[in-house]
């Protein structure tokens, strides 16, 4: 019977310390927003979006009358990075962000209006209708570039929102748990040894989760909107991955010095008898 | 000595231990979960792409059936577009997403290749370095298509102002191979314009 209630109780400690695990390690990287920042930072991934933004100016530019060049002034690199930035935070802190596109309008109509009168042309109906066309899809473009899809970042929110609702009071209960099924099985076992079963079994779970996650899917193939953000997303993931790699290898070696530990006392106790 | 050696066999046994353990845990895992991993695993798979650089086929034209064999793929160069009388001279891609017309002449994918004796669509901005000076051609003029399954040339015979919507004026048919140049119109038009220029040329050769 004795036994029976060691090997539950170390199975269900097993399993606490894996869902402590994973949401310990998901708080502190991709459920946390200075983390994703910093990640998006280290990927310059605002320069690439700026560099996107070019490409997809310069493309409506093109047909539009205005010269290519012209596409510099519209490219505000401050910009871009507070409306990115302004963007994470309102997933992360479930608040609305509107991302404004008055400056480029503003720039447009400058420029057209500086265009036209150098021309002496008058306006037609259609001529405006065009030119409003034209202004729509520019500052269309600029919010496709940094919002990517519409409507994604609210079902972003809403996952992200009910996450960090619960995460600390489901972390504090689970580390709660893990204390008290940790006291039984001493009391239980009157040794340590339990400790090092629970934290080899933990490392083996984590690396077979990891070999199989990058067995089945290739991370860096991830292709998801754009190609700067497909790469910024597969590098966030490898990281994220190679953090539970890192923990795996950390349980493993603390396993062995429990191991070693709970055998050493295990002599005294018996050499003391 | 006799410490070491217990501490040896507490590692090795929590070690085998723990292994049975975790085949356990793994084993509930693919059964409570086996069906939900699958999916996921698909999903991530399918917003995933080989990166590894694929065999290119060349593209051949079989004459018998006026069929390409291995088109080129969207948004790649398969020729270059000259007409010499106007002093244009452009790299023609395979679509005509705006991203591709920025590199040169688009190739609308709904239309044919040249060579297979339908109508081809391409369009150009009408930009200089681009086709701004399409205007400038005259019946007669000779379109040149070279790709790498052949050359191509094309003689204008005809041109207008269409609207943009008026999508009967460049018929996609499979009778007769002609090819259809269109750039923005007017000329100095400012925003998106609504026009288009349009060349119609005929397979001479």
């Amino acid at each position: 019977m004795k036994k029976f209630i060691s090997m539950l109780f170390t199975f269900i400690l097993i399993l606490l310390v894996l869902l402590t695990t994973i949401l310990l390690i998901s708080k502190s990287t991709i459920l946390n927003e200075s983390y994703i920042l910093k990640q998006i930072e280290e990927e310059a991934y605002y320069d690439k979006v700026a560099e996107n933004l070019r490409e997809s100016f310069k493309s409506n530019i093109l047909q539009s009358g205005l010269e290519e060049e012209f596409v510099e002034e519209l490219i505000d690199e401050e910009k871009i990075k507070n409306d990115i930035n302004g963007l994470v935070n309102s997933i992360y802190n479930n608040t609305d962000y509107n991302i404004e596109t008055e400056s480029i309008v503003e720039k447009l109509d400058g420029e057209i209006e500086r265009v036209l009168d150098s021309r002496g042309s008058v306006l037609t109906d259609d001529a405006q209708e065009s030119i409003d066309r034209f202004i729509k899809a520019m500052s269309n473009v600029y919010v496709n570039e940094i919002v990517l899809i519409e409507g994604s970042q609210d079902v972003l929110k809403n996952i992200v929102s009910v996450i960090n609702e619960y995460i600390n009071i489901v972390i504090i209960i689970l580390i709660v748990a893990i204390v008290v099924f940790a006291v039984l099985l001493a009391l239980v076992n009157r040794n340590i040894k339990f400790l090092g079963k629970v934290l080899f079994a933990n490392a083996f779970i984590i690396f077979f989760g990891y070999i199989f996650i990058n067995w089945n899917i290739n991370v860096n193939n991830i292709l998801m909107f754009t190609e700067s953000f497909s790469t910024m997303l597969s590098n966030i993931i490898s990281k994220y991955m190679n953090v539970y790699l890192y923990v795996a290898i950390l349980y493993f070696v603390i396993g062995i010095v429990v191991s070693i530990l709970s055998g050493i006392l295990g002599e005294r106790k018996s050499s003391k008898h | 000595m006799k410490a070491m050696k217990k501490s040896f066999k507490a590692t090795i046994s929590n070690l085998i231990v723990a292994l049975i353990y975790t085949v356990v845990i793994v084993l509930l895992i693919y059964v409570i979960f086996g069906n939900q991993i699958s999916v996921a695993m698909a999903l991530v798979n399918t917003i995933s792409i080989d990166k590894t650089q694929k065999v290119v086929e060349e593209t051949k034209l079989d004459l018998n059936n006026m069929k390409l064999i291995n088109y080129p793929e969207y948004g790649t160069q398969y020729g270059r577009l000259i007409i010499e009388s106007v002093d244009i001279d452009l790299p023609l891609y395979f679509g005509d997403t705006l991203s591709i017309l920025s590199k040169g002449i688009g190739h609308s994918s709904g239309s044919y290749f040249p060579g297979e004796g339908g109508s081809i669509l391409c369009a150009g901005h009408n930009y200089r370095g681009y086709i701004y000076d399409l205007y400038e051609t005259k019946n007669g003029d000779i379109i040149t298509i070279e790709t790498n399954y052949g050359t191509f040339n094309y003689e204008i015979y005809d041109s207008q102002i269409i609207k943009e919507t008026e999508l009967d004026k460049v018929p996609i048919q499979k009778e007769k191979e002609i090819l259809m140049l269109y750039t923005c119109y007017p000329l100095d038009a400012i925003g998106h314009p609504t026009e288009r220029f349009v060349v119609y040329a005929n397979l001479v050769e």
